[in-house]
C-alpha cells in the first residue's frame, strides 16, 4: 500500500461516520490538493470501500458548485484497518508524512 | 470586450487583447457557473455578468484581466509599444494557460466517469478561490488535477473487484 494511500485512509478513519469533501480529505491527509482522485476512485470503484455521493444543495443558491462527499463503508473501514495494520512501511515511522489537522500549522 | 481604438494601441493588437478579454471572460464564467453547462447558453442569459462579479471563483479572470488594463493605459504612452506588445503576450499566455488545464483534466477520464469529475474538479476550484488562493495557487491545483488523470483514469477503467490490499 502506498505512503499517499495510507494518509486517505488514516484520514477517513479518524471518524469513519463523517463524510468528507476532496480538499477536506486533502487538509486531513497532508497531501498536496489535486492528487488523492486516483485514490479515491482506486477505493470507491476498484475495491469498494468507500461510498460517494453529491451533496444535495441547489448551485445556485448556495453560490457554488456542489461537493462530492466520501465516505468509507463498515466493511471498507474494517478492511482499511486491518490493511493498515499490515502495511509494511506503516506511515507513522516516516516523519514529516504524518497527517495534520486540517487547517492546522503547515 | 472591444478594446476602443482611441486608446492608441495599433488595430492588430487591440484585436489581439480583444480576443484575450472576452477568453478571459468565458475562463470567468466557466469557473464560476456553480451548474455548468453551455458557456454560450449562459453568457447569453440575463444576470450572467453579475454572477461573475458576486462569484469569487472568478478571481482567476479578474487577475488575467489586470495585465489588460496595464497594457491599455500603457498603449496611451508614447514609447511604451514594445512593454504593451509584451503584455499582450503574457497576457495571452496566461489566458490559454488557465482555460485549457481545466477542461482538458476530465477530457482524458473516461467517458462514465468525465461529467462528475469535471463538476468535482469545478467545485473544487469554487473552493480554492473562495478560501482566497491566488491565481497560482489555483493553477498549481489545477495541473495537479491533470497530472493525476491518467492514474485516476486507470482506477475508473479497472472495473474488477480485487481481494488484495491496495
Amino acid at each position: 500500500m502506498t505512503i499517499p494511500t495510507q494518509l486517505v485512509l488514516r484520514a477517513l478513519l479518524e471518524d469513519p461516520a463523517q463524510e468528507m469533501y476532496g480538499l477536506e480529505i486533502c487538509a486531513a491527509a497532508g497531501l498536496p490538493t489535486g492528487t488523492i482522485h486516483p485514490i479515491l476512485a482506486r477505493l470507491e470503484n476498484e475495491f469498494g470501500w468507500l461510498t460517494s455521493h453529491w451533496e444535495n444543495i441547489k448551485p445556485e443558491e448556495a453560490g457554488r458548485p456542489r461537493r462530492r462527499y466520501y465516505k468509507l463503508t463498515k466493511d471498507g473501514a474494517e478492511r482499511a484497518r486491518t490493511a493498515l495494520a499490515q502495511a509494511t512501511v506503516p506511515v507513522n515511522s516516516l516523519p514529516g508524512l504524518r497527517p495534520r489537522p486540517a487547517g492546522g500549522p503547515a | 470586450m472591444r478594446i476602443p481604438g482611441h486608446l492608441g494601441l495599433g488595430s492588430e493588437l487591440a484585436d489581439v487583447l480583444g480576443r484575450a478579454c472576452a477568453a478571459a471572460r468565458d475562463l470567468a464564467l466557466g469557473l464560476a457557473d456553480p451548474a455548468g453547462g453551455d458557456l454560450d447558453r449562459r453568457r447569453n442569459m440575463p444576470g450572467a455578468a453579475s454572477r461573475v462579479v458576486i462569484n469569487p471563483a472568478s478571481s482567476v479572470a479578474r487577475h488575467l484581466c489586470f495585465p489588460s488594463a496595464q497594457a491599455r493605459d500603457l498603449g496611451g504612452v508614447p514609447g511604451q509599444s514594445s512593454r504593451c506588445d509584451a503584455l499582450a503576450r503574457r497576457l495571452g499566455r496566461w489566458v490559454a494557460l488557465a482555460a485549457a488545464v481545466p477542461l482538458a483534466t476530465p477530457a482524458r477520464l473516461p467517458a462514465t466517469g468525465r461529467p462528475w469529475y469535471a463538476e468535482e474538479h469545478r467545485s473544487e476550484l469554487a473552493d480554492q478561490a473562495q478560501s482566497g488562493a491566488g491565481r497560482r495557487h489555483q493553477l498549481l491545483f489545477a495541473f495537479r488535477q491533470l497530472s493525476s488523470a491518467v492514474p485516476a483514469a486507470c482506477a475508473l477503467r479497472s472495473s474488477r473487484q480485487r481481494s488484495a490490499a491496495p
